[in-house]
């Protein structure tokens, strides 16, 4: 990376540069040879590589000079900002030396300088750094002007940082400030709706739930589709159990350029996450806390009273079988009618939760040894009784420099986490009958509401006390990295880290005879132990030099990395002691138990180099070369070259007239090849299976049968290919931008293919290369500052991003079909679905048209799509007439078309305000709750309105007690909606104390705020009526309100 | 410095050498591993048996698709549960409804093949130990691919073991299918073990008696008079007139009183059996959790009227795992003379009894039950004799669904449904729609009063595939097509004389039949007294009418008036959706006709 040295050899760079390329040269002959010599000779060549590389290091020059002492003039001074305010920690340094000191509290500063005619320099983050010659003045008045602090931000990239003006890639940055904004246990949600082109959506609203993200669209089938996540250069760390507060910034990659130094894990691209470090001085501690309530969900309730009423008699109408409303019920049912006993089971589900967070952090440390400590405690008491989470998280970063050239560091992070989950079956909830006494006076859960009744369990079943339905999941993760940097010579850095991330968890699950899986047949207990353990070792030698107007940089890098999981699970029925739960297996019945137990391991291996070259920092040139080995597919070895350039535009001679005005512009290209291995360990491998479930008469019979999976050994890695042309410009000073536009064309995706069902094995399935795919699209963010006041600012944040995802090819050359949701539709999303296109409900008067399809007034109306050839001109022109198979179309993707996010911030004399708008528009939602409409079920969500004579609807269908769902031409089409919305995802309102009052009360920084979140959103679709369409179309867990009050103080 | 040098080339180097990209997999085993002994091998014999018990035999599709849609039975409350297989309905559109049985029939016609590709690699000691082990696999594969191509006609004949993708499928003719049905039946007849050890093994009876079975599915592919009809009716009567000679040899007989045949105590150890299903009472050993579901199946709603609640002798009709049921057609109750036929309540429950228990809890409850004010409305009683203070006792009848009419229904002191409330006798015989049609009377054959708990779904009974009394019917037609028509009525006669009542006044004399009473329609109606709910009136009428589509289409809309959209084309199944959508070459392989 070229990040400029005050110092220069010519001559010993440009050899170097000279090995470098032929190191270069090397590892291209080295991945030709791998097709053709497989293993051994690739080692040999690999140890002749690194031979050729390391004799070069020990002819190298030991580089090692200490500023000689320095005696001279004293000058003083105070450094202020441009609206006059004193500048604290301005590092002011004598020029062309390492004499230098920073500013105190009060802005001021004292240095003694060699002579007059050195430059003194101010450089501060954020402002433009003034070079000031000493001459004859001792008391120095200095103001600093504001930088275009986007540019100078150093952003962190695969195996390196970069300043963001020298980039050539596609990256996004987010910073601590902006992560802590959004209080949340799972940092990863702060991105959403920030990053242009990442898509973030919450996949629960369970205590503790996780996020799906994906990054410019979806690239695999049943490969995976989420981003590769670095923490603190440890492939595949789990985000979720990050602090939030630890963290330093996070980095998407997004282009091929900069996420093809990952290679086989880089097609999604890449999110580097960074840790806090320790700082020299004075010890800072800091807290952050909040506490918050969460809940108010919207969710709709199952019919009550005179509307439930309504259907279930329009369905005995529809049947021909209506008497009267007391011959709808059983004799129990009707009492509780008639007593009034309406029960919404879903309101009784669920109750507000809460959530809060306490960290502790220290950052401290001398030259030598930097520290940085931090504690974290998280709760979250979810919305279901009994869903719960409780974490624990250690971190510790230290950096210790052994002398001149050499430093150690290690970063560990210990979590632990104790969660409980309940399960609570909504679906129930919304269909079982509305009715009886749902607790006893006591306040006990009674079994059966409806008294006399017992075809009706309560949907509450599972809160019928603490052992009905247990879940209980106990993790402890140990993450560590140690490294060892040495600096051998100037620009050339070596560093070797050793990861290793240890996880080990505990399942337990309960549910007593009475709860919503048993219904009164059986206990079950099941206790599941699983660990895994995975090593990572990366040995990275940088380069960097300068040679006049010529910067070059170059990185070499080896990878191998070993990930195993061992799983143990047993369980058992009919514990005769509830309580025991699944601590006493031992105590079920001997029948019923079952063992299982697994082992899996990969192992990959990879090299790498990178070069970077810019000319005056305005040519900006970068080629890079990853070769990757994994153990996952048949052909191991696979490499993904990039390239890429950049053109800062604004630095020519030619637009200093606009200087003033365009600030910034530049102009990127990229290109390049990433891969995903996609598949799990040993998805090519043809298995048999053990069972024991088969007896003839009482004699136990073992079986085996054949796994589902057939090998298919011409397996290929699957790779994309990435163009991306960026613009970045910045004007005024105040608005900054950047507009990429890209395509990523994917070939070889790998898809889990069925064999058809009369092969056998229920269908078998083989990993084979299926199709190819191309996502396009266009990203634009722009960030300005509206206002720039003293005492007021108002910032905006735009985001936007359209991405269309297609497959363009296929194995076969026709659609793969399977069912609604999983088909492969040529020219259409990977995740698209298929079903009939619902056109409304038959009305009345339209008798005949409907008798043609043997439907009458109340059925759905499905459109009889063109597919028949009646004048054999080979175009289909006509409809068949009848509603089958043919009419099945595709209706939409869950893929948005185009997301949105908008942010204002204020700030007002120390208050601080922002909103922050999400839009997500054009995709398709499955949900559960449309599909929740039956015709003749005990109940219905409300809000269905379902067609009667009287009430000509066209979403839902007239009801029939005689009639399933099935029984309606069609009814896998009411299901599905328009899915967009608009969300007010935060509002965020704070307070910081100014720093006047916090000096005196001698803290470094005290804010107080309060933020809501998921506070309101309108859904195009009016059947998303009480349902936050983020959740995606699941009935369970749905999402709820977060109100959230914090503080942050630093001593 | 120089060391540093080193230290970096070392660990660079390091880094390097010591990987390996071999997969190593210690829980994961292959075929090739596991089948090469005999051991090994008998477990893939072993799993070819897993799906008739888990996924047939015992649950509900394969008794739709058997009984359902045929003379015998219709919808329970005139639902459409499963009305394309029950009633035909929507068939045409709703190609999903076959995707189960079509996928677990296949599985292990797959794991047939791999066994008989594979014993001669599985190291056993002798041939003849070979021989009797791969037979297994033969038998069951001539009885799965028996039923394939008797729902499907010439689909798809898979012989070898898969072991790579397959997406294409070609037509077997359904010749084709009974070459090899007929060549696996008579390896399994030639090699299987007399007898088994293991309850539920293929052993010489069960081969012997589908070979009857087969022979006699497949003679009627063609005229009666013509050689390949003479050659295979010779063949069914041969086979189960075997099984008949060797009733010794075999261990098996006729029970005297056809009351024992479907006594649940005589389930376990049935001596009429030839070939069944096991299902554990240690239910770990069964693939299904609620192994067998049949006793849900023909259950009449009768809890909480008149005093009778849920109990283990009546069945749990309030299963949430069971649909709306199957209940007789007027057809198949007037099949059985009821006076001097034992079948009728040997096979059906008419009666339910009080089983009203005082509540101790509730000090106002008396210690008869009453009648409800909705009970008389429901059973239409006259208000003036059956009042809400009349009682009903403890142990007498409570509830009476019977084929009868019944002349004194409004004042009669138990709940009555009889014939008229249920059919409509005047025009055809359909079934009426009124709240009564979920009072039926019941099939008996599969209910499990020894079940744990009233509500449990969970029977763990065997279920009979064949038994011997199909062979005197076999033999019986067999020797009917071939002219001997009087050794075919004594075949009948030896059914009807066991089918007899008895007391108090001997009716078998009346029972018997004369040569000149066999017909066709008589095997049919004899069929469904003996064989009503055992999974074969599906195969029985295809096979009578397997010539003669128009007349399959008629008799069923004639004795089952209630299936309105029946049609020829349904005698063959449609080729599932899962089959279609990953199949490639889907137009040219094509669905079967009229879908």
């Amino acid at each position: 990376m070229p990040v400029p040295g005050t110092q220069a050899d010519d001559n010993r760079h440009a050899a170097f540069h000279l090995a470098l390329n032929k190191k270069y040269y090397q590892m291209k002959q080295c991945r030709k040879n791998v097709w053709l010599c497989r293993t051994t000779t690739v080692r040999c060549l690999r140890g002749m590589m690194l031979l050729i590389f390391g004799w070069f290091l020990m002819t190298g020059e030991m580089f090692a000079q200490g500023p000689s002492n320095q005696t001279g003039i004293t000058v003083t001074g105070t450094v202020f900002d441009e609206f006059d305010t004193a500048l604290t920690g301005v590092t002011i340094s004598v020029d062309g030396t390492s004499i230098g000191i920073i500013t105190d509290i009060e802005g001021r500063f004292s240095l003694v300088v060699p002579s007059e005619e050195v430059f003194v320099k101010f450089r501060f983050i954020g402002y433009q750094t003034q070079l000031v010659n000493v001459g004859k003045t001792r008391e120095f008045k200095i103001k600093l002007q504001p930088t275009n602090m986007d540019l100078e931000e150093v952003v962190v990239i695969g195996y390196g940082e970069i300043k963001k003006r020298d980039l050539t890639g596609s990256v996004s940055s987010i910073k601590a400030d902006e992560i802590v904004k959004l209080p949340t246990h799972n940092p990863v949600e702060a991105l959403q709706g920030r990053i242009p082109g990442m898509d973030i959506v919450r996949s629960s609203g369970n205590a503790g739930a996780d996020v799906n993200i994906t990054i410019r669209g979806n690239r695999s089938i049943n490969g995976e589709n989420s981003p590769l996540f670095i923490i603190d250069g440890i492939q595949g760390g789990s985000y979720s159990d990050l602090n939030q507060s630890d963290i330093e910034s996070m980095e998407v990659l997004k282009d091929a350029s900069s996420t093809a130094i990952y290679g086989s894990k880089g097609a999604n691209g890449v999110v580097i996450i960074t840790t806090k470090k320790g700082l020299a001085g004075k010890t800072k501690v800091s807290y952050d806390g909040y506490y918050g309530i969460n809940g108010i969900v919207d969710y709709p309730s199952p019919l009550t009273g005179d509307a439930y009423l309504d259907y279930v008699r329009e369905g005995k109408v529809a049947a021909g079988t209506y008497t009267s409303d007391e011959a709808m019920f059983t004799a129990d049912v009707w009492a509780a009618i008639q007593a009034g006993q309406w029960v919404d089971w879903t309101k009784l589900l669920l109750h507000d939760g809460s959530q809060q967070s306490h960290t502790v952090s220290l950052k401290g440390g001398n030259e030598k040894t930097k520290l940085y400590m931090s504690f974290n405690y998280f709760e979250e008491v979810g919305m279901l009784t009994n869903d719960n989470m409780e974490r624990f998280i250690y971190r510790t970063n230290v950096n210790h420099g052994i002398n001149k050239w050499a430093s150690i560091g290690m970063n560990t992070q210990l979590t632990y986490s104790e969660k409980n989950a309940r399960t609570a079956d909504f679906g129930t909830a919304i269909s079982a009958r509305p009715l009886g006494t749902p607790y006893a006076e006591d306040g006990s859960v009674i079994r059966y509401p409806i008294a006399g009744d017992q075809s009706t369990l309560s949907p509450l079943l599972n809160e019928t006390d603490d052992y009905t339905q247990v879940n209980n999941t106990l993790k402890a993760s140990i993450v560590t990295k140690a490294f060892l940097e040495i600096k051998p010579m100037k620009g050339l850095t070596y560093r070797s880290n050793l990861s290793t991330t240890i996880n080990a968890s505990r399942q337990g699950k309960y549910d007593d005879t009475w709860s919503l899986a048993t219904e009164g047949e059986y206990n079950e207990a099941t206790a599941t132990t699983s660990g895994s353990l995975s090593l990572m070792w990366d040995n990275i030698l940088t380069y960097n030099q300068q040679l006049g107007d010529h910067d070059f940089g170059g990185t070499v890098l080896s990878s191998w990395s070993k990930n195993s999981d061992e799983y143990y699970t047993a369980s058992g029925l009919n514990i005769a002691v509830p309580n025991q739960l699944f601590y006493n297996l031992d105590a079920t019945e001997a029948d019923g138990r079952s063992i299982y137990s697994e082992y899996t391991q990969s192992q990959m291996m990879s090299i790498a180099c990178r070069l970077n070259y810019s000319y005056k920092g305005r040519y900006l040139f970068q080629v890079s070369e990853r070769l990757d080995g994994s153990s996952v597919l048949p052909k191991h070895w696979c490499d993904f070259p990039s390239i890429s350039g950049g053109w800062r535009i604004s630095d020519e001679s030619f637009m200093e007239d606009l200087a003033g005005t365009l600030t910034n512009l530049k102009f990127r290209a990229s290109y390049g090849m990433t891969g995903n291995d996609g598949i799990a360990a040993y998805g090519t491998q043809s298995l048999v299976i053990a069972d024991t479930r088969l007896a003839f008469g009482e004699t136990a019979a073992t079986y085996y049968y054949f796994g589902t999976d057939k090998a298919n050994t011409d397996l290929e890695w699957e790779m994309s290919e990435t163009i991306d042309l960026g613009f970045d410009f910045g004007l005024w000073n105040r608005i900054n931008g950047t507009i990429d536009i890209y395509q990523t064309l994917t070939s070889g995706v790998l898809y889990e293919r069925s064999s058809v069902p009369s092969a056998g094995g229920g269908g078998f399935t083989t990993w084979q290369n299926v199709c190819s795919t191309s996502n396009k699209g266009i990203e634009l963010m722009i960030s300005s500052d509206n206002i720039r006041k003293k005492h007021f600012k108002w910032s905006t944040t735009y985001t936007f991003s359209t991405n269309k995802e297609e497959i363009t090819g296929l194995l076969e050359g026709t659609d793969i079909l399977s069912g609604e949701d999983n088909s492969l539709l040529l020219g259409h999303e990977i995740s698209s679905y298929r079903c009939y296109e619902k056109l409304g409900i038959w009305q009345l008067g339209e008798e005949e048209a409907a008798a043609l399809y043997n439907c009458e007034p109340g059925d759905i109306k499905i459109k009889d799509q063109i597919t028949e050839d009646t004048n054999g001109d080979g175009i289909a022109d006509a409809a068949n007439g009848q509603i089958d198979e043919d009419d099945y179309v595709y209706i939409g993707s869950k893929n948005p078309k185009w997301q949105m996010g908008l942010n204002n911030t204020f700030e007002l004399c120390g208050f601080d305000l922002s909103f922050f708008f999400n839009v997500r528009w054009g995709q398709v939602i499955s949900s559960d709750i449309l599909g929740r409409y039956k015709p003749s079920a005990s109940n219905i969500p409300s809000g269905l309105d379902y067609w009667t004579e009287t009430n000509p609807s066209n979403d839902f269908p007239r009801p029939n007690a005689l009639k399933e769902l099935s029984s309606y031409t069609g009814y896998q089409a009411l299901k599905y909606t328009d899915g967009s919305y608009i969300k007010l995802k935060t509002i965020n309102f704070g307070y910081t104390l100014p720093k006047k009052m916090s000096d005196a009360l001698s803290i470094e920084r005290l804010r107080v705020y309060a933020t809501g979140s998921n506070l309101w959103y309108w859904a195009k679709s009016h059947l998303l009526n009480n349902y936050d369409p983020e959740r995606g179309g699941s009935e369970d867990s749905p999402l709820g309100r977060q109100l959230v009050m914090g503080i942050n103080l630093t001593f | 410095m120089k060391q540093i040098h080193h230290i970096i080339l070392f660990l660079m180097v390091l880094s390097m050498a010591s990987c390996s990209l071999e997969e190593y997999n210690p829980s994961g085993t292959t075929a090739e591993t596991v089948f090469s002994t005999p051991e090994g091998y008998g477990t893939l014999v072993n799993a070819c048996y897993v799906n008739l018990r888990g996924e047939l035999y015992g649950s509900e599709d394969i008794l739709l698709m058997s009984e359902g849609g045929t003379d015998l039975w219709f919808n329970n409350e005139k639902s459409y549960y499963m009305k394309q297989v029950t009633r035909y309905k929507d068939l045409s559109s709703d190609l999903t409804k076959f995707n189960n049985p079509w996928k677990r029939l296949y599985d292990p016609i797959n794991l047939c093949n791999a066994a008989i590709a594979r014993a001669d690699a599985a190291g056993f000691a002798t041939e003849a130990q070979r021989d009797a082990k791969v037979a297994e696999a033969y038998f069951l594969r001539a009885f799965y691919y028996w039923i394939l191509v008797e729902n499907w006609g010439g689909v798809i004949l898979r012989t070898e073991e898969t072991s790579s993708t397959v997406l294409t499928a070609t037509r077997s003719s359904v010749d084709d299918f009974y070459e090899v049905i007929m060549a696996d039946i008579d390896f399994a007849t030639h090699y299987l073990p007399a007898t088994q050890t293991d309850l539920g093994r293929a052993d010489q009876k069960a081969a012997w008696g589908l070979k009857a079975r087969l022979a006699l599915t497949r003679a009627a592919y063609f005229d009666p008079a013509s050689a390949e009809g003479q050659t295979y009716y010779t063949m069914a009567r041969d086979a189960a007139k075997h099984v008949i000679d060797s009733m010794s040899t075999y261990g098996v007989s006729l029970y005297a009183d056809f009351n024992d045949v479907f006594d649940p105590a005589n389930n376990k150890a049935n001596t009429e059996c030839l070939f069944k299903v096991t299902h554990s009472s240690t239910n770990s050993l069964n693939m299904d959790d609620t192994p067998n579901r049949l006793h849900l199946w023909f259950l009449s709603d009768y809890s909480s009227y008149c005093g009778v609640s849920l109990n283990l002798d009546d069945g749990n009709d309030q299963s949430g795992s069971r649909g709306p049921g199957l209940m007789p057609t007027l057809y198949l109750l007037d099949l059985f003379n009821e006076d001097m036929d034992a079948r009728y309540y040997a096979s059906f429950q008419e009666a339910f009894l009080c089983n009203y228990v005082k509540d101790p809890t509730n000090p106002l409850a008396g210690t008869k039950k009453k009648w409800t004010a909705a009970e008389i409305t429901r059973f239409k009683k006259n208000p003036l004799v059956i009042k809400t203070t009349t009682t009903i006792d403890t142990g007498d009848t409570a509830l009476f669904f019977t084929k009868k009419q019944v002349a004194n229904k409004a004042t009669i002191n138990f709940g009555v449904v009889d014939r008229d409330d249920l059919y409509e006798t005047e025009g055809c015989d359909s079934i009426r729609t009124t709240e009564l049609n979920v009072h039926h009377p019941v099939l008996k054959k599969y209910l499990d009063p020894d079940r744990s708990t009233t509500a449990s779904d969970l029977s763990t009974k065997d279920v009979i595939i064949m038994r011997l009394a199909e062979m005197y019917l076999i033999a019986a037609e067999a020797e009917y097509r071939l002219g001997n028509t009087g050794q075919a009525a004594s075949y009948i006669n030896v059914l009807r004389t066991r089918a007899a009542i008895k007391t108090p006044v001997d009716m078998t004399a009346a029972m018997q039949i004369a040569e000149g009473d066999l017909s066709t329609e008589f095997f049919l109606e004899e069929r469904g007294r003996e064989l009503c709910g055992e999974h074969i009136r599906w195969f029985d009428l295809v096979r009578v009418f397997r010539r003669d589509p128009a007349s399959w289409v008629s008799w069923i809309k004639t004795y089952n008036p209630n299936i309105l959209d029946i049609e020829t084309y349904h005698m063959l199944r449609p080729i599932p959706i899962s089959e279609i959508e990953t199949m490639l070459n889907w137009e040219e392989f094509g669905q079967n006709p009229g879908y």
